[in-house]
This record gives structure tokens, sequence and C-alpha cells, in this order.
């Protein structure tokens, strides 16, 4: 499958002319005496897609993590529509990450017990929204993925491909600013993954979300407007999709 | 195999060595409870054969008994109970025919007339009070503990002449060393029974429910031995090498933990107010062993019945779906039996094939029981599908677990079921013993009044005549009164007289409106029918006590005339020591002559005065006893306190041990669940939505199963009171309490675990490689 070429006016050279949504500065995390990450700056756009690559264990998760305020960095700066996520405390970040932001991980992170709607409708009732019209939202984004049939499916019934679409719509369904997704086919087969990475570019696009994809294949970064490298802890250069890829 | 086992479970990292060190812990715990429960009836045993020597007549090995005056060496034991400001004392004495007489067990002679020797908890409280130093004459030992109840008792063992006690009959020639426990009724055995079963099932629940600590990190790797060609038969071994590792380490803990908090134990006074002595908390050999060998192979068995999912498919653990729904049938029985019982015991031939009292109590018990704890999972079920209707995400997260694993969440509170059924069976067909254990009134008696009964001695006119003499002069009485008790006896009932002076009476019992003077003879309002028609009564229950000796009992006249002219109604007493008749001594000169007066009325104004009072009856008339309010209510209800204490004791153990199962279902189910929650928690989910879920998962089906079984047992004890045809109310406040004490005792147990939450949560968790 032929990744989609960025939308108008979202190439590597147009996104600068866009707002920064988030901005890290000097970001460093360091684990008991282990450093994780050692410094650099990186800039999210609105409505642009970013791929964080890098080696296992060169801090890509970390920085990740950082950017989302899961953690908090030892150093440096994060700045996201104005406010500094590093200086917020735990409860501020939370619901920061619980309305603004979405997530997608790796596997795993779909409620066993819950239906594949109750899955997806979870984060809207995080926010207040009644039971029946967050799963009236959950069912029109499982429609959107394809899975119209399997909203009453438990994750343990669904594929993993299916169970990875679950997750984005779940990501999608509070219509975040950001959203992060580490290595969100990371546990799939290679079709399975293109079918999610399909579906989640279009989606994104569409509401004009930014992307923060943490990946360590070139294939799924060739679908980011810009790649983001990282290596030993430290964000290297921003390079191209195709520079990238060919490494 | 054992070698690959051992290394697998301890090189699992770190958190898997924590999850085995829980564990076994856990199994500590439960190991130590177990052994604890296993020392009740061993202990019960070992006091009853040190005191048998107190009831020595009584038992399976009870003493030979002679006559009183028999050339065989013999001794008479006469026991009372004596008091010291709050403290019980019981007194022994002992009158020995000569030096061969027999001698109570560990007592190298038997204390002569004038002296006593005492236990060591008495002689420390005769320092502290010289009141007491020399009521029982004078002291010249400390007696054995190894003759005592326990390392409290308070007991006195005094010598005196056999003249002194010849009111008994029967002495013994030699003292039993091995007893019964005949305070043991039936219906207490069948208590302390379910008590113990009570206590029993939740610690082998939770020694069970612990391997579900380790069962999750366990199943994906051996799920990963499957995968790579291990055998379902070598997948159970080094399960079961794992398992025995936190069994046998954690059974030895809780070994260990046992023998160190045994002394503290000794503090729990199941049965009576006694401490026991450490050494009575010691399982028979044969339970020990089982409980050594037995809690690992528990552990054991409860890993390969987790173990299933593993060794059906090697995929069983990450392919995890819907579970085996609960059927509805399940709530069948109970739908059926509750009807079923309301209806055979208010159909008067059922009734009467059901029998009542402890019979039908039994029945409805184990019925109810059985059929509450197999509908449990599926009332569980349908708790969780409602709490997932919810618009509360914690709710809607609890509900669908609860849903999918009823089992799992019914098993954690089943011990509350047993715990709240018992409980409230118990206050609900005693509630005048629930209601009692808080009322001293039932008595009758007036604050600062006595009664000295010298029913029980064949102290002379005289000398009883003195002792009311020198009580009188003591500082602090300002009434005393000596009178002659009887009774008049109508059919069954029998009702309570005195003859005596009825002024004097009305100062001594501190009770004001008799109408004295104006007929010889008052009778209680509510015993009015007993002068009805101007009849003729009898004076009976006549002791060879109230009978001057000498005198033949067959031939004392007893015969009163109470005609309606001569009697005069007074306020009814509801106390169980007023008397329905208070007769002037006038009215039965006859009687009198030959009769002796056996009860000493006292009023008194300090509690220095009242000691002085008993230290006097003490003294002079043997084997006397004195009430007051406090006292007879203690007497009354002993036995119901008794029971009360030992079901509130289980029960509170029972809810204590469901905690901690609660507190290990907590864990296990966070553990199980720590990818989605935690991943849940990075993408913005409060912590505090995360508790809530985890708090409502456990106490979800406690409130609603220990809710059922309140109504349930009250329900047992509804039908129980009915079928004996009594009418009686239920004691609402007496069923809710001790359940609401312990289901709040056991949420604050679970409480403490919440921490968990953040901790099994963290970002860690989120890593994926």
């Amino acid at each position: 499958m032929t990744p989609q070429l960025p939308a108008p006016g979202m190439g590597p050279g147009a996104v600068r002319e866009r707002p920064a949504l988030l901005t890290a500065t000097g970001v460093g995390k360091s684990f008991g005496s282990t450093p994780a990450l050692r410094g650099g700056d990186m800039v999210v756009a609105a409505g642009e897609l970013v791929a964080v690559m890098g080696p296992s264990g060169s801090g890509k998760s970390t920085l990740l993590h950082c950017l989302a305020g899961i953690l908090a960095p030892d150093s440096g700066e994060i700045d996201y529509a104005g406010r500094r996520i590093d200086r917020m405390d735990d409860d501020v970040r939370s619901e920061l990450r619980r309305t603004e932001f979405g997530f997608v991980f790796q596997f795993g992170q779909l409620v066993p017990e819950l239906t594949a709607a109750e899955n997806v409708a979870l984060p809207l009732m995080l926010t207040g929204t009644k039971r029946r019209p967050a799963l009236a939202a959950a069912a029109t984004w499982l429609d959107r993925f394809g899975l119209e049939d399997l909203g009453g499916r438990r994750p343990g019934e669904l594929s993993g491909g299916q169970a990875q679409r679950v997750a984005v719509a779940r990501a999608m369904v509070t219509e975040p600013r950001i959203i992060f997704a580490d290595e969100p086919t990371g546990a799939l087969d290679t079709a399975a993954g293109t079918a999610v990475l399909d579906a989640f570019s279009a989606a994104v696009r569409e509401a004009g979300v930014a992307v923060v994809l943490v990946t360590h294949e070139a294939r799924v970064a060739a679908y980011a407007d810009r790649t983001v490298i990282v290596r030993d802890g430290r964000i290297v250069t921003p390079r191209s999709v195709q520079t990238a890829g060919t490494r | 195999m054992i070698a690959l086992g051992v290394r697998l479970a301890v090189a699992g990292g770190r958190r898997n060595a924590a999850l085995l060190a829980v564990t076994a812990v856990a199994v500590a715990a439960g190991t130590a409870l177990l052994l604890l429960a296993l020392c009740v009836v061993p202990a019960i045993q070992a006091r009853a054969d040190r005191t048998a020597w107190l009831s020595p007549i009584f038992g399976p090995a009870a003493a030979p008994t002679v006559a009183a005056d028999s050339p065989v060496p013999h001794t008479t034991v006469m026991t009372s109970r004596d008091h010291f400001g709050p403290w019980s004392i019981d007194v022994a004495a002992l009158a020995g025919s000569g030096p061969d007489a027999p001698r109570p067990p560990h007592l190298s002679a038997l204390p002569a007339p004038g002296q006593a020797v005492v236990s060591p908890a008495l002689a420390e409280l005769m320092v502290d009070e010289p009141e007491l130093a020399d009521r029982y004459g004078e002291v010249t030992g400390t007696l054995d503990p190894r003759a005592l109840a326990g390392p409290e008792t308070l007991l006195a063992l005094r010598g005196v002449q056999p003249s002194d006690v010849s009111y008994f009959e029967t002495a013994v020639t030699a003292f039993p060393t091995r007893g019964d426990t005949p305070d043991l009724t039936p219906i207490v055995r069948i208590v302390l029974l379910l008590a113990a079963v009570a206590l029993l099932a939740p610690i082998a629940l939770l020694i069970a429910m612990t391997t579900r600590l380790t069962a999750a990190t366990r199943d994906r790797r051996l799920a990963a031995l499957r995968l790579a060609g291990a055998t379902t038969r070598q997948v159970a071994q080094l399960a079961a090498v794992e398992s025995a590792l936190a069994g046998v380490g954690g059974v030895l803990a809780g070994i260990g933990v046992f023998f160190t908090v045994r002394p503290l134990a000794t503090g729990i006074t199941i049965y009576d107010d006694e401490p026991w002595f450490t050494s009575d908390l010691a399982p028979s050999p044969l339970a020990f062993a089982a409980v050594a060998l037995g809690v690992p192979l528990v552990v054991a068995a409860a890993t390969q019945l987790t173990l299933r999912r593993v060794s059906t498919s090697p995929l069983g653990v990450a392919r995890r779906t819907t579970g085996r729904p609960v059927r509805a049938w399940r709530v069948l029985p109970l739908a059926v039996a509750v009807p079923a019982l309301v209806l055979a015991f208010t159909t008067e031939g059922s009734r009467a094939a059901i029998g009542s009292g402890n019979r039908s109590m039994l029945l409805t018990f184990g019925v109810l029981l059985l059929t509450l704890v197999y509908a449990g999972p599926w009332i569980t079920r349908a708790c969780g599908l409602l709490l997932a209707r919810s618009d509360s995400p914690a709710r809607l997260l609890a509900g669908r677990r609860l849903a999918d694993h009823p089992g799992a969440g019914f098993t954690a509170v089943a011990g509350v079921v047993l715990a709240v059924l018992i409980t409230t069976v118990f206050a609900a067909t005693t509630p005048a013993a629930a209601e009692s254990v808080a009322d001293t009134r039932i008595s009758g008696q007036q604050d600062g009044t006595a009664q000295v009964n010298l029913g029980l001695s064949t102290s002379s006119t005289a000398t009883n005549t003195a002792l009311l003499h020198d009580i009188q002069a003591v500082p602090g009485v300002s009434a005393a009164t000596l009178v002659y008790v009887s009774s008049v006896q109508d059919g069954s009932d029998p009702t309570y007289a005195w003859i005596g002076d009825c002024e004097q009476i009305q100062a001594a019992i501190r009770v004001t409106g008799l109408p004295c003077g104006q007929a010889p003879v008052l009778v209680a309002t509510n015993r009015q029918h007993l002068v009805d028609g101007g009849r003729t009564v009898e004076l009976g229950n006549l002791t060879a006590a109230d009978i001057i000796a000498g005198t033949d009992p067959t031939s004392t006249p007893s015969a009163v005339s109470l005609i309606p002219d001569s009697t005069v109604a007074m306020p009814a007493q509801t106390g169980i020591d007023t008397p329905g008749l208070i007769i002037d001594p006038s009215q039965v000169t006859d009687v009198l002559s030959q009769l002796r007066p056996t009860l000493i009325l006292t009023a008194y104004d300090t509690d220095a005065a009242l000691e002085q009072v008993r230290t006097l009856v003490q003294q002079q008339v043997v084997g006397s006893q004195i009430q007051n309010r406090q006292t007879t209510y203690d007497g009354f209800s002993s036995g119901a306190r008794q029971l009360y204490r030992t079901l509130t004791v289980a029960a509170l153990a029972v809810f204590a041990v469901a905690g901690l199962g609660l507190v290990i279902a907590l864990a296990a189910g966070l553990l199980e669940r720590r990818r989605p929650f935690a991943l849940l928690r990075a993408s913005g989910t409060p912590l505090q939505t995360l508790r809530a879920t985890a708090m409502l998962e456990v106490a979800t089906p406690l409130l609603v199963m220990a809710t059922l079984a309140t109504i349930l047992g009250a329900l047992v004890g509804h039908l129980t009171i009915s079928a004996t045809g009594t009418a009686q109310s239920l004691p609402w406040a007496d069923l809710g309490l001790p359940v609401a004490g312990g289901v709040g005792l056991t949420l604050a147990l679970v409480s403490c675990a919440l921490p968990l939450v953040r901790r099994a949560t963290s970002t860690e968790e989120t890593r994926f490689d």
C-alpha cells in the first residue's frame, strides 16, 4: 500500500507556517541514574502528523510520555497552547490528557470486560457525558472505522487490527487536538497495520488533529508529514519521510 | 522439572518475587488464623480439665461420692460466688474428714478451718484492697496455676468445719482431673460449631484466593512455555513447584506468626470472661499436622484450578473472552426455599412435622445458607449488570467486571454471608438475651440494695439474727431486715413470697409506695388471681435450709389463708428478685416457729459499706451469697452474654478474614488489569475513578449479600420464633448494628489496600518494550 501523500499545504515546508501547538525545549528525563532523554527541542503544529523514530531504547516513548504529560520532565520546558505542561500538577495534567489529548498504544489498552462500544464511550463518560449519548457517539466513530457490527463484542473477541481501530476510535471520540500514538501497529501484521494506519491518518486529517506517532518502522513513518529521530536520548534532527524511510 | 520450576519462580523478576512473597504472607496470615481457630476446642477442654475439681460430682470423670458421715476419708466441697467491686470471686469451701481427706490436684494440703489458699490474681487484689485481705480467713498460700481456669482467675479456697457445709449430704473420696464442659448445652455446641465453620471456611477461601495474586504473571509465563512445547503435565508441575514454594514458606511463616501472636490472643475471651493461659492455645498434634500438610495442598489445588485456561490452550490467557455465563436457575432454589419455608412454618400440619426450637432453626438456617451461597454468583452478576447501566465510568468498569467474573466477586464475600447469617439469626431468635446485655434493670432490684441469701447454709436463726445486727451496725448501711423466704404454688407457676415486716422491707429494698399497714398480706397486682374468691393457698418449695434442723418437713404446717379482707394489692415489681407476696409474720405464726429466716435485705449508701457487708457475711456464714442489681444481672444474663460474645468474636474474626480476602481479590483484580488500567490512567482517567472502580468491585457484592443475609437471618429468626407460638417483634437494631459494624470493618480493611491502585497503574506499566 502506498502511503497517502500529505494533504495540500501539509508538507514539511508548510507545517512551519502553522502556529505551534506543542513546543518542547531542552527536555530531559532520567530514571534513577539512567538518562532516558538528554534534551532536545521539538515543535508540533496544529494538524500535522509527526513521526518519532529511533531504535529500541532510544527514548522515543519517554519523549512521547513527556510531551503528553504522562511523565514530568526533569529539565526543559513543554508548552501546550500557551500552558506549561511541565509545571502542572498531576491532576491538571490528567485533566488535560482527558480533554485535549487522545492516546493509542501498542496493545492492551482496551478494558477486557467492556464491549467495543463501551470502550469507545468511556472517555466521554469520564468527561461527564451521559451513558446514552456517549454510546451514540461511540457508535458513530465505530461506523467511521468500519466496525459498525462489532460494537457489542469484547476486546478478546476482536482481531488485533479490529481492536486497534477501536482504540483509534476511542482516541478520537473526545475530539482531541493532539493524538499521541505509541507504536500503534507494533503488534499487528502488515495488512492489519496498514488498515489501521489508513483509517487513522484519514480520520486525523479530516478532523485536523495533530498526531505524534512513535514508531520504529519506516513504513509507518511514511504516513507522517515529517519525522523526528531520537537516538541515545537525543532528538537528533528533523528529516523528511523519505530520508527516514531509507535509513 | 523441579529445578526449572524453582528457577522460574525465583528468577521471574522482582515483581514476581514480590508477588510470591505477598502470597506467602497471605498464606501465613491464613495459617496463623487457622491455628488459632483450631485452638478453641482444646483450650476449652484444657480449662474444663483444670477446673474439674471444683465440680467434683459432675462430669465424665465424676469423683466417687460417699455420705457426709462415711468413715471413708472424704472431703465436702461447697462452691459459691462472691464479689468485690466489679470483680467476681469464686469461693470453694472445703471440709476434710481428717488428715487423709482427698485434696484437689496440685494442692499439698487442705487449708485448715479459718485458713485460705487463694489464686495468684486474688492474692494481688488482696494486696491492693485491704478490705478483702481476711474475708476468707488467714491466707496461707497461693494456688497452683494448673488448678485454675486462667491466669486472672479470682478463686479462694477456704478451709471450713464439716458442720459449716453439712447442708451438703454428699462428699467426694477423690477429685477428678478430667472435666466435661457442662455449660456447653447442645445449642451452645451448635453455635460454636457454626462459628467454627463460619471461621474456617473463609480462612480456607482466603488461602485459596492468595494464589490469584501470582496467577496473571504465572499464566503468561507458563503460556509461553506451552507455546514453546511444554506439555500440560509439565506446566502443571511447574506451577505446583511455584505454588509449593509460596505455600510451604507461608505455612512455616504462619506457624511462626501463630507462636508470636499467641500471648496476645490469650486475651480473647470467647466463652467467659477468663483470659487463657498461653499453653491453652495449642492445637492438637493431629490438627497441627493437618494444617502443615493441608494448607500447601489447598494452595497447590487452587493453583491447578486457575491453570485450566493455560492447560486448555497455549493462547488461553491472551485470548480471554466473555466467561461462561452464570445461569439464572442458580437463584431458583433460593426463590423456592423462602416461600416454601414460610408456608411450612405457617401451616399447622407442616409446622408440627418440622418441629420447633433448635431443630427448626438449624433446618431453616442450613437451607437458606446453602441456597444463598448457590445463588450468590448470579446475584453478583445481576448487581454488576445493574451497576454497568450507570452514567458513572467507575460503575461501568466495576459493573462489567462483576458481571464477567461473578464467581470471583462472590467468593470474596462468601465468608461475610456466613458471618451475617449467624449474627442475625442469633440476634433475631434471642432478642431478650441481646437486649438484656445492656440492661441491668431485669433484676428488679434498686441501686444501693443487696440481698444476702443464707439459704445454702444451715446457720441457725440466732446466727442469722446476729449477722443482721452486725450488718445494721456497718457505717453506710441505712436499713436491713431479716425475712423468711417461701413461695406460693399456683398450678405450675410459683409466686415468690417474703414473710417479714412490711415497713422494714420497704426501707431495705428502697421501694416507696407499698401499702404497708393497710392489710397483713400484700399481693402484687399481677398476682391478684391468687386471692380471687378468698382461696386458701399453701406456702411451698421449702428447702432443708428453710426449716429448722430437727423439724420434719412433711409435718411442717404450711397452709396460709389469704382472704380478700386481709390482702391488698401492691404495685407489681417486674424483676426476678422481687416478691409477688409480702406476708406479715403475724399471719403465719405456726409456720414461722419451724422455719429459719434466710434472707437479709440491705440498703447501703456507699460501696465501702457493701464490701464490709460482704466481708461480714463471708466470715460468719459459709456459702452465703450476696446479690445486688449488677451481680443478679451478671448471673441471669451470663449465658446469653457468653453466646453473644462468642458470636461477636467469631463474626468479627470472619469479617476480618473476609476483609483480607477482599483485599486479595482487589489486588488480584488490579494485577490482572494493570496494563489497561495504567493506560487508562495515562490517557487521563483520574486516579480517583480507578480507586472507586476497585472499591465498587468489592463493596457492591459485600453490601448486597450482607443485606440479603440480614433479611434471611431475620426470616430464620422470625420463623423460629413463630414456630414456638410466641409473638415477638424482631429487634432490627440488634440485627443491623453488628452487621453494619462488621461490614464497616471489612470495608475499612479494603480501603487500606486502595493505595495499590496508584502503584499498579504507574507509568512503568505503559511501556511495551
